[in-house]
């Protein structure tokens, strides 16, 4: 009995909070041509975000990669920065959104420049300041994720979306303690150890770089496939607040 | 009413204190005055010292000239200039790494005091080109000069985008032997590249001053490059912390330190910086910061 309450209550449920969630947005006053925005920035930033970690983490531990192979990572930082940047030209959810996504757009750029450098790294390996410079693109990547994740939740909180405002917070925080923290702790490891041991910095690079095998990495990627499923609901989210655009009526809401 | 109505700023005169003293340093260096002073701790110095102070000089001078100036009235474009400045040069001395084209050479061992080196001159490279650009335009210099109008087609502009990309990414791509013949390619390759974005999203644009038939901020650009890069070759010539030039290309023929042939690389260079400042600035603001 009380599944057959539950199973009824269900779309009721939903009713409300797609009527919440509009009713939200209508006070926000978000133009159309920002939802297809919103929608075209999301989906750019998710395929984008996708083949950039990929290959990323395949040119810093395999060596024989074609250059055919090697250029979709340059493809995939270009389709993030598209999509931060159409992201970034959305205004009417307000302030708070526009300089995150400003800060994350910033960041999206810093991937792009220090894209080149993971290239001529691969032309030069034996670069301590390539290396250096491919350790910067990590970086910028894993702060763009986590800026990204919290230009979502001040978005999703405008948009009345509270259980993706909580995801994204909740990723965002998560990024920061498995991605940020080891990677600012393998950094200081390296610093420490070539200035105190008078090692040679390249070689410490090349000693984490040889530790970080497969399992280590799939580990580590987590973190941006918990993003990557949060840019795929926001893009949903957003497409299915444009299509109530279209068709106000659908949910027994009245645009008057 | 000689064009000059403003008082030259004090930070000018601090300029040319800083620019003489170390001039005295390099001439001690070369000389054997003083003997017991290691100048070579003082004129390791010198590039960066020398460029902040012909910063300072001719900041000065342009307010001298027109009430208004990047350090008087433009901080923050200032401050965003010089971290742009760092962050361009890296890209080049990543080119350079994989195509040697110059070496740096007697470099302060501490790597902190070194990277802190490499920053303060780095951060002089766009300020000192746009400042010289603009010092030029302060005096009306080629201000009346004309040309054919050109054409920039979409078809053109997007030759130019594949010309520049393939500029910019083949050269280290190809085998080593070669790649040191190819910095033409490079220093052109990004004006190419970026320029039509410019064009395209409204910035401030060679091409479509070009389409105006107005080459004056075109040649303005090529002199500040021609006046900065003779200057930084000779400001390098006798400090001790300074880079020789390793390319493959006309070894014989020199200014100071410099190829001739490499010489020519300072003019596109120059409109390379300004597209690609441009371009940066597109994607946070319609405004001109430049100025120029």
């Amino acid at each position: 009995m009380s599944d057959t309450i539950d199973a009824a209550s269900q779309p009721a449920a939903k009713l409300d909070e797609a009527a919440a969630a509009q009713a939200s947005a209508r006070n926000l006053h978000i133009p159309a041509g920002d939802y297809v925005r919103l929608a075209q920035g999301f989906y750019f930033v998710f395929w984008g975000l996708l083949v950039t970690v990929l290959m990323g983490a395949q040119l810093l531990i395999l060596s024989d990669i074609e250059l055919f192979a090697e250029l979709f990572l340059g493809l995939g930082v270009l389709a993030t920065a598209i999509g931060t940047w159409r992201l970034y030209q959305v205004r009417s959810p307000g302030k708070p959104w526009h300089s995150r996504m400003r800060l994350t757009l910033a960041l999206a750029g810093l991937m792009g420049y220090f894209c080149l450098f993971v290239y001529l790294w691969r032309r030069a390996p034996d670069s301590v300041y390539l290396l250096a410079n491919v350790f910067a693109f990590a970086g910028a990547g894993i702060l763009y994720i986590i800026t990204f994740n919290w230009s979502i939740a001040v978005l999703a909180g405008a948009l009345g979306r509270k259980d993706i405002a909580l995801e994204s917070r909740v990723f965002g925080t998560v990024n920061i303690g498995v991605l940020l923290l080891p990677f600012a702790g393998v950094i200081a490891y390296e610093v420490a150890s070539a200035v105190l041991r008078r090692g040679h910095l390249l070689s410490e690079m090349r000693f984490v770089l040889s530790r970080a095998n497969l399992v280590v990495l799939v580990i580590l990627l987590l973190p941006f496939s918990l993003t990557l499923s949060l840019a795929w609901s926001c893009k949903d989210a957003v497409l299915r607040q444009l299509s109530n655009l279209d068709h106000p009526d659908r949910y027994g809401i009245d645009t008057q | 009413m000689n064009g000059y109505r403003h008082r030259f700023p004090r930070y000018g005169t601090v300029g040319l204190i800083l620019l003489l003293l170390m001039e005295t340093a390099i001439f001690c260096s070369q000389t054997e005055i003083f003997p017991e002073v290691d100048w070579r701790q003082i004129t390791a110095w010198a590039t960066p010292v020398c460029w902040w102070a012909y910063i300072l000089i001719v900041d000065a001078w342009i307010y001298r000239r027109k009430g208004s100036s990047l350090l008087t009235a433009r901080r923050e474009p200032l401050v965003i200039l010089c971290i742009l400045s760092i962050g361009f040069w890296c890209l080049f001395e990543a080119y350079n790494r994989v195509m040697p084209g110059w070496q740096y050479i007697h470099l302060e061992q501490d790597l902190s005091w070194r990277l802190l080196g490499y920053a303060i001159a780095f951060a002089t490279i766009l300020p000192a080109l746009f400042l010289t650009c603009e010092f030029l335009q302060s005096h009306q210099f080629l201000e009346r000069t004309s040309m054919p109008r050109t054409r920039s087609s979409h078809g053109a502009l997007v030759a130019s985008v594949v010309a520049g990309a393939l500029f910019v990414i083949v050269p280290p791509f190809l085998p080593s032997h070669t790649r040191g013949y190819l910095w033409a390619f490079v220093w052109v390759g990004w004006f190419l590249l970026l320029e039509p974005f410019n064009y395209w999203r409204g910035m401030p644009s060679i091409y479509r001053d070009w389409e105006h038939g107005d080459p004056s901020r075109t040649l303005q650009l090529f002199v500040a490059g021609a006046v900065c890069g003779a200057l930084w070759e000779f400001w390098n010539m006798w400090a001790y912390t300074k880079w020789v030039y390793v390319f493959p290309l006309g070894q014989d023929a020199r200014y100071f330190e410099m190829p001739l042939v490499g010489f020519l690389g300072f003019l596109p260079f120059a409109l390379e910086c300004f597209a690609m400042f441009h371009f940066i600035a597109s994607f946070f603001t319609r405004e001109d910061k430049l100025g120029i």
